[in-house]
C-alpha cells in the first residue's frame, strides 16, 4: 500500500493533523478500527476531507502512520533511559518504568497501541509483531546473565516477550493500566525469570518502584 | 486433529441430486466442508482476504447453503476456531495422564502441541495467527484459549513452596509467550524447526514452579527423547 507524503506536515507543526491523530486514537480505542470511517474521523477532528487526503492515503495509512509515530516515541523514551546503563537488569527496570509511564499517560493511546492494533488488518498485525520482536531484542541481552548450562537462545527471549506483551494486553484491555505500579514487578518477573532463575525473579515481585 | 486423507478427499462432495442420505447428515457434511475450507483459505490468504464466495466455492456448496449455516464470514470463522480448539482439547485430554508427575504432563502437553502444529498447519494458523487478527470476538476467544491452559500449569504451584508470591496471571502469560513463539514460526513459515525448540520451551515453562535446575533436567530428558 502507498503512503501519503506525511513528511511535510511533520517539518512544521500541523494542528489539523494532530487533531486527526487524536481523533483516530480515541475512536479506534472506543469502537475498533473496523467500525470507523474517514468521514467520522474528519468530523471528530474538525478537519476537511481534503486535508485528511493531503496527510494520508486512506484510513489504514492514517492508522499505521499514527501507530508508528507513537511507537517511535515510546521506543525513544525506553532507549533514552536505558542507554548508558551497563547492567542488563538495570536496563530492564529503567525500560519497564519508562514504558509504564508512557502507557499510563494516555489510556486511549495505550489501548490504541496494544489492544486495538489486533483485529485492525494485516498491516496493523505486522506492526504488533514488530513491537513484540523489539521487546524480544531487548530481553535477549539477558543471555549474558545466565549461569550454568541452561539452554537459552533467541527462542527464550521470544517466549518472554510474548508473555510480557500478553500481560500488558490483558491489563490494558481490562482497564487496569492505571494500576501499573502493582503489575510492573510482574512484568519484570516475566522478563527476568528465564535468565536470572526462579528465586532471583521472585525477588523482583517485592519491589515497588513507582510508589 | 490429524487426518491422513488428502484435502480433495476431505472436501469430497456428497452425490448430487435426490438420494437417501439423511438430511441431517448432508447438512453436517456441508458444515464440515465449509469449516475445513475456511481453515485452508484463511491459512493461505489471511482472514481479511478470505471471502464467503471463496469459502462456498472451495467447500463445493451453494452460497445459499453457506447462509443457511452462518450469518456471515465472522460467524463461520468463529465456528471453525471453536471446533478446532475443541478437537485439540480432546487430543490433550486423551494423551495427558493426570496420574503422571506434573513435569511429565507438561512435557507431553508441549510435545503434543508442537506435533499438532506441524501436522495441521492450516488449522494452527487459524487458531493461533488469524484468530488474533479477525476482530474483537475472535481475539477474545483466543485469550480464552490461553486461559484454558492455565489450570494445568497452575497445578505446578504445588511444587514451589513460595507459590503464594507468584502473580495471578503467570499461567496465562506463559501460555501467551509459548503461543507467541509458535505464532512467529507459523507466520514466517519456519514450522519445521519448531519441534527442536521443545527443550527450551519446557525450560522456560517449568522454571517458575520447579526452579531452573530441575527445569533444565526435564529439558535435557525431552531432548534425549527427541533424539531417540
Amino acid at each position: 500500500m502507498g503512503r501519503a507524503d506525511v513528511s511535510a506536515p511533520r517539518r512544521g507543526r500541523d494542528p489539523a493533523r494532530e487533531r486527526i491523530a487524536a481523533a483516530i486514537v480515541e475512536m479506534v480505542a472506543d469502537h475498533g478500527f473496523l467500525a470507523i470511517d474517514i468521514g467520522a474521523v474528519c468530523a471528530r477532528a474538525e478537519v476537511s476531507r481534503a486535508h485528511f487526503n493531503r496527510c494520508f492515503v486512506d484510513l489504514e495509512d492514517c492508522f499505521l502512520a499514527i501507530h508508528d509515530e507513537a511507537i517511535e516515541e515510546l521506543c525513544g523514551r525506553v532507549e533514552g533511559v536505558s542507554k548508558g546503563r551497563e547492567n542488563w537488569h538495570d536496563r530492564i527496570w529503567a525500560a519497564g518504568v519508562a514504558a509504564m509511564r508512557f502507557l499510563q499517560e494516555d489510556s486511549a493511546r495505550a489501548r490504541f497501541l496494544v489492544v486495538s492494533v489486533n483485529g485492525s488488518g494485516s498491516g496493523a498485525q505486522q506492526r504488533r509483531d514488530r513491537v513484540v520482536e523489539r521487546i524480544a531484542d531487548f530481553l535477549d541481552g539477558g543471555r549474558g546473565e545466565v549461569e550454568g548450562e541452561r539452554r537459552t537462545s533467541r527462542c527464550t527471549a521470544e517466549i518472554a516477550a510474548g508473555a510480557v506483551y500478553n500481560t500488558i494486553f490483558s491489563k490494558i484491555e481490562s482497564g487496569s493500566i492505571e494500576r501499573g505500579d502493582e503489575f510492573l514487578p510482574e512484568l519484570i518477573y516475566l522478563a527476568t525469570m528465564p535468565y536470572l532463575g526462579q528465586r532471583a525473579a521472585e525477588d523482583e515481585l517485592a519491589v515497588q518502584p513507582l510508589r | 486433529m490429524a487426518d491422513s486423507r488428502s484435502l480433495s478427499e476431505r472436501l469430497a462432495k456428497l452425490p448430487p441430486g435426490r438420494h437417501l442420505i439423511p438430511r441431517d447428515f448432508v447438512s453436517q457434511n456441508q458444515r464440515e466442508r465449509m469449516l475445513l475450507a475456511t481453515a485452508e483459505l484463511v491459512a493461505e490468504r489471511g482472514y481479511q482476504k478470505t471471502t464467503i464466495e471463496l469459502i462456498a466455492k472451495t467447500a463445493r456448496v451453494a452460497l445459499v447453503t453457506f447462509y443457511e449455516h452462518f450469518a456471515n464470514k465472522e460467524e463461520c470463522f468463529l465456528a471453525a476456531f471453536d471446533e478446532n480448539v475443541a478437537a485439540a482439547g480432546e487430543v490433550f485430554a486423551e494423551l495427558l495422564d493426570p496420574e503422571q508427575p506434573w513435569v511429565d504432563q507438561i512435557s507431553t502437553g508441549l510435545e503434543v502441541l508442537l506435533e499438532m502444529v506441524v501436522r495441521e498447519q492450516a488449522r494452527a494458523k487459524l487458531c493461533i495467527v488469524e484468530a488474533q487478527a479477525a476482530g474483537t470476538e475472535s481475539l477474545a476467544r483466543y485469550q480464552s484459549m490461553l486461559e484454558r491452559v492455565a489450570p494445568k500449569l497452575r497445578e505446578g504451584r504445588e511444587l514451589n513452596p513460595r507459590a503464594s508470591r507468584l502473580p495471578d496471571g503467570l499461567e496465562v502469560a506463559i501460555a501467551g509467550g509459548l503461543m507467541w513463539l509458535v505464532h512467529q514460526r507459523l507466520v514466517s513459515d519456519r514450522v519445521d524447526d519448531l519441534k527442536g525448540l521443545l527443550p527450551e520451551m519446557l525450560q522456560v515453562t517449568l522454571t517458575p514452579y520447579v526452579g531452573e535446575v530441575e527445569a533444565a533436567r526435564a529439558a535435557e530428558a525431552a531432548q534425549a527423547r527427541a533424539a531417540a
